[in-house]
């Protein structure tokens, strides 16, 4: 069967070349030549590229062994990129340092399954050095939209 | 001779020597963790740049580079598994010695050997500032526009399995540069009426996203375990003695140290060919020369000597582009080149002539840095690969949640940790499918920069700037650079699919 992700990640490509060259058409002559120039290029060789990917054969008949060879307690794709958008959301929630306690405690807890202890260990170690770091020292801090702490 | 000396003591203050030793111990931390290296480790501190002026700044990168490369041949040697690509080719021999007990000894010749390559390295480098000072002067925008384009077009070619591939990350990278206002005209391109946009995605947040975050959703993923076990001499007092034989196989080697860094430097003065090319070709330029080849890939001293060597010595060579022609060397040196636009440092003539001065802070802090780190990872050898054995539940949160805070602190907006999120999901795609990062980043740090040189070019000369012959000889030496190898692989798989 094709890798239909490696098609739609072609594709994606294509598109985002083709919507900027699109973009373009709206700036003064001399704003757009060169993204034009670059873009054109980029839709030819996506095209091309999207072609490849749709006349690739399909990868052979699975032996029995698994064709990703994963370790233990890998997290589904789908799962890892929605766990790093919750990164983002938790920081813009909570803000830089409660974000990161809440994102941690959540991480270890429900998908990395450590004990308790460990948990409280390792995000009450990262929060104090970061907390030290950035907002003593370096005077950087957002409190988020829930503005708890910092 | 004044450069020389302005460039020491601008790193003599004890502000620049705290923050060497702690960008090194994090890079070297760094470093050890297999899948992260030295472009990840540049990734999650270049925010910290933003605090600095320009001399601690670029101090503080080269440490980082320097430091996170000790790190990378700890795993390499002790577990079998590479702390950064680059150290592919010390595991050939590194871990053999481990295995045969002379863990130490193997961690003395790559200490040794990255030491000796540095510094060698920086040599070939200023032998080379005195010769390319008039060369710089000779090129024109037109040039300047035809190297860019030779070294994106010879990158995509060599780094990843697919040269369209490659070509398609620069590109992309290139249109995602043109975001913000234009160099030419000072409209706003690409940023869909916000106005954080307007001054274009920033370095630091992309490459965070594209680099760090990208490879630890693919280790989340793959949930592969860093390493399972770590090996080392057992007994008390060998560690000394270990090393100490290493560095005496490194000075009988001496040829072989001194042929395999000029082999590294001269490959780090091409751009797009990096390290892992240097760590390879040169490993097998020793293994051509050496009075024992068959001993190459079982524990051979000579082995870890070109490869570390090489490692450190292209490190010299690839600066050469980067300065005199803003041209990176390799991905590392794109870094460099975002944080001179960061400070507003052109490179070209200035960084051989004004910023002179500038060019020695830097070899001076990775001559220090490199000696320093090798001492370091001598003496903490294994508790530092200890790191590499904390399993990945433990590691993607964490470096998660530092790519996230340093995102944020590039410019203190909410806004870079989303583009930040949103790169590592595409980097993660990329890195799947094979597109190749290090041409996108090079990408978009020279997209600015081509279309300056572009317009500069179409000013001076009209539109018929890419006839002038130098011009062209570039272009077409660069072309006929980039597709000879391509073809050659294409006819090579012809051949066997007959057979």
């Amino acid at each position: 069967m094709k890798d239909m992700r490696g098609i739609f990640t072609a594709f994606g490509f294509l598109l985002f070349a083709l919507v900027y060259l699109g973009m373009t058409l709206t700036y003064p002559p001399e704003a757009r030549l060169f993204p034009m120039i670059v873009l054109t290029v980029m839709v030819i060789m996506c095209a091309f590229q999207l072609c490849v990917e749709l006349l690739k054969r399909p990868a052979a008949a699975e032996s029995g062994e698994a064709e990703d060879f994963t370790g233990q307690d890998p997290v589904p794709e789908w799962r890892m990129l929605l766990y790093t958008a919750l990164g983002v959301v938790m920081i813009w929630a909570f803000g830089l340092i409660t974000g990161l306690c809440v994102y941690l405690l959540f991480y270890f807890s429900f998908v990395s399954r450590l004990s308790w202890r460990k948990n409280l260990l390792i995000t009450g170690g990262t929060a104090i050095f970061y907390y030290i770091l950035f907002v003593k020292v370096l005077k950087i801090f957002y409190r988020g939209v829930f503005g708890i702490f910092v | 001779m004044d450069a020389v000396l302005h460039g020491l003591t601008a790193i003599l203050n004890w502000h620049t020597i705290l923050l060497c030793f702690v960008s090194m111990f994090v890079a070297m931390i760094i470093g050890i963790l297999p899948g992260l290296g030295g472009l990840a480790c540049l990734s999650l501190l270049m925010p910290f740049i933003y605090t600095m002026d320009a001399p601690m700044a670029l101090a503080f990168l080269v440490a980082v580079s320097g430091a996170s490369d000790a790190g990378g041949y700890i795993t390499s040697i002790l577990v079998n598994v590479p702390g950064n690509p680059e150290g592919m080719a010390t595991c050939w021999d590194g871990f053999p010695m481990t295995r045969r007990g002379e863990a130490q000894r193997a961690i003395g010749i790559a200490s040794m050997s990255s030491v000796m390559g540095g510094i060698i390295g920086v040599f070939v480098l200023l032998a080379l500032i005195p010769v390319m000072r008039p060369l710089v002067l000779a090129f024109t925008p037109s040039e300047y526009f035809a190297l860019i384009m030779v070294g994106l077009m010879f990158i995509a070619g060599l780094v990843g399995k697919s040269v369209i591939k490659g070509l398609i990350a620069g590109a992309f990278g290139m249109a995602l540069s043109f975001t913000g206002s234009d160099p030419v005209t000072g409209v706003a391109r690409f940023t869909y009426g916000s106005l954080y946009l307007w001054n274009g995605i920033d370095f630091g947040v992309l490459v965070i996203g594209i680099y760090a975050f990208a490879e630890m959703i693919n280790m989340a993923v793959e949930g592969m375990p860093i390493a399972t076990m770590i090996d080392g001499s057992g007994k008390k007092g060998s560690q000394w003695a270990g090393q100490l034989r290493g560095i005496m196989d490194v000075v009988r080697n001496w040829k072989t140290l001194i042929q395999c860094s000029m082999l590294g430097s001269m490959i780090g003065l091409i751009p797009g060919l990096g390290a892992v090319v240097a760590n390879v070709a040169t490993y097998g330029y020793a293994a051509k020369m050496s009075k024992h080849p068959e001993l190459f890939g079982k524990g051979a001293p000579e082995g870890i000597i070109a490869s570390e060597s090489a490692n450190n010595a292209r490190w010299g060579g690839s600066l050469v582009p980067t300065l005199a022609f803003g041209v990176p060397g390799s991905a590392g040196m794109a870094f460099l080149l975002g944080a001179f636009l960061v400070f507003g440092i052109v490179p070209g003539k200035d960084m051989l002539t004004t910023h002179l001065d500038l060019t020695f802070t830097m070899i001076w802090t990775y001559i220090l840095t490199t000696v320093i780190s090798c001492v370091a990872a001598m003496v903490f050898a294994r508790p530092f690969a200890r790191i590499a054995l904390i399993p990945p539940k433990i590691i993607v949160p964490v470096v998660i949640v530092i790519g996230l805070v340093g995102a944020y602190s590039v410019g203190s907006r909410l806004p870079d940790v989303i583009v930040a999120g949103a790169m590592g999901i595409v980097g993660y795609y990329m890195m799947k499918y094979n597109y190749s990062r290090p041409v996108f980043v090079i990408g978009f740090v020279m997209g600015k920069m081509a279309e300056r040189s572009f317009h500069l070019s179409m000013q001076m000369f009209g539109g018929y700037f890419i006839f002038r012959r130098f011009t062209l000889s570039i272009l077409v030496l660069g072309t006929l650079l980039t597709l000879v190898p391509i073809v050659r692989a294409w006819r090579k798989e012809k051949r066997s699919a007959a057979t």
